[in-house]
């Protein structure tokens, strides 16, 4: 029992952040998210043994919380509120552009938003994210593209925002 | 590879090892600024996936699943408890389970006395969402509520609300682990205090002298039972 407790809170303590901000994206409402992530660590708890590697916790976790955020989602209005500029930690980036950012990323349909999350937050590769989402590499590949695509669109629109020397695409 | 599928390959996956990119970037002095360029963005928008995580989140995740472990891992506990104590106190006087509770509150409060001084004000949701955390949640409208935080209190975690009064902050903690048999009022450290029993675990409610402690007990067995 000792032994399940503590590879538990070891996955907590490693991962329950990253799984905290994937949430939020996913379905972009805190309170969503954190509940999405108990239900996501609950579940876990009780199938641990399940859990053969601990390099797969990663992504085992994102599958239990994906699985989970589909199942609410039917019944699931997003109310995202705009990020308070101080809660945004940049480091040599202009916090308005970060602003911006997050307002694209909220507004990108979830079949754009979700691979992108799952390559940048999750770390993933896109196989990897082509075997979770049920999709071809190619597939994964064109949606990554068109994401990014969009959200530079949009900043290069925006005059004051437009990073110097920017290419235009 | 030529530079039209270079870019499309790159903006699709900047950190891809395909040895094709790697050597297209060192050959081609365009793509290769394009590339910087691009991760550039991308370090804009790692920062702007980054939100802040609750500082209390690994707590709150520790806590429900430890409220889920079987319940007589509990029973075997309480029992060992019991016959510590009374090993310790020689064997002819045991301790009520309320006695002992009522010294961990007010020492509890005591030990966090700074926080009776907040007024700020907590949202609904914020409180909703970690009352629902600890098992044991609280719906609709408590009246307002300046501090809502998850403390270890005594041996467990538990929620620690402060609420306006009316004659001054109230202090109201809910204790999922804790079993209290039946209502139980005390005053101690200058505080009154009332114990009571839900059927989520044990409510503690403590404020001055004077305070109308049952009325406020009752508004949070109802908000606990819907």
């Amino acid at each position: 029992m000792a032994n399940a407790q503590t590879r538990f809170e070891a996955l907590v303590n490693a991962l329950g952040a990253d799984l905290y901000r994937f949430a939020c994206w996913l379905c972009r409402d805190r309170t969503r998210a954190e509940d999405l992530v108990q239900e996501t660590f609950l579940r876990a708890w009780r199938a641990l043994d399940q859990l053969r590697e601990e390099k797969s916790a990663k992504g085992w976790l994102i599958t239990i919380l994906r699985r989970e955020h589909a199942r609410g989602h039917a019944r699931y209005e997003p109310k995202w509120r705009e990020t308070e500029l101080d809660e945004i930690a940049a480091d040599g980036c202009s916090p308005v552009e970060v602003l911006h950012l997050r307002r694209e990323l909220a507004a990108l349909p979830e079949e754009y938003r979700e691979p992108l999350l799952l390559q940048v937050l999750g770390g993933f590769d896109c196989d990897e994210i082509a075997a979770m989402l049920g999709l071809s590499k190619s597939a994964v590949m064109t949606r990554l593209f068109r994401a990014r695509q969009k959200m530079r669109a949009s900043i290069l629109k925006t005059p004051k925002i437009a990073a110097p020397g920017a290419h235009k695409s | 590879m030529n530079c039209f599928e270079f870019r499309r390959h790159f903006t699709a996956d900047p950190r891809s090892r395909e040895p094709d990119i790697i050597r297209h970037r060192q050959e081609c002095a365009a793509c290769a600024r394009f590339a910087q360029q691009q991760e550039k963005f991308e370090s804009r928008l790692a920062e702007a996936l980054n939100v802040e995580v609750p500082k209390e989140l690994r707590a709150r995740l520790v806590l429900r699943q430890s409220l889920q472990q079987p319940r007589r891992f509990r029973t075997l506990a309480i029992a060992a408890a019991v016959l510590l104590t009374v090993a310790l106190a020689g064997g002819w006087w045991l301790q009520s389970p309320a006695h002992s509770l009522d010294r961990i509150v007010i020492a509890h409060i005591e030990g966090e006395r700074e926080l009776l001084a907040s007024r700020d004000q907590v949202p609904a949701d914020k409180v909703a969402q970690l009352t629902r955390a600890i098992g044991m949640p609280l719906q609709g409208d408590i009246g307002t509520v300046h501090v809502a935080e998850i403390c270890p209190i005594g041996k467990h975690h538990g929620a620690h609300l402060i609420l306006a009064g009316e004659k001054g902050p109230v202090t109201v903690l809910l204790l999922p682990r804790e079993t209290v048999a039946r209502r139980k009022s005390f005053e101690r450290g200058g505080f009154q205090g009332v114990l009571m029993p839900t059927g989520y675990g044990g409510l503690a409610v403590v404020g001055e002298p004077g305070e109308a402690l049952d009325d406020i007990a009752r508004r949070m067995q109802r908000a606990l039972h819907g």
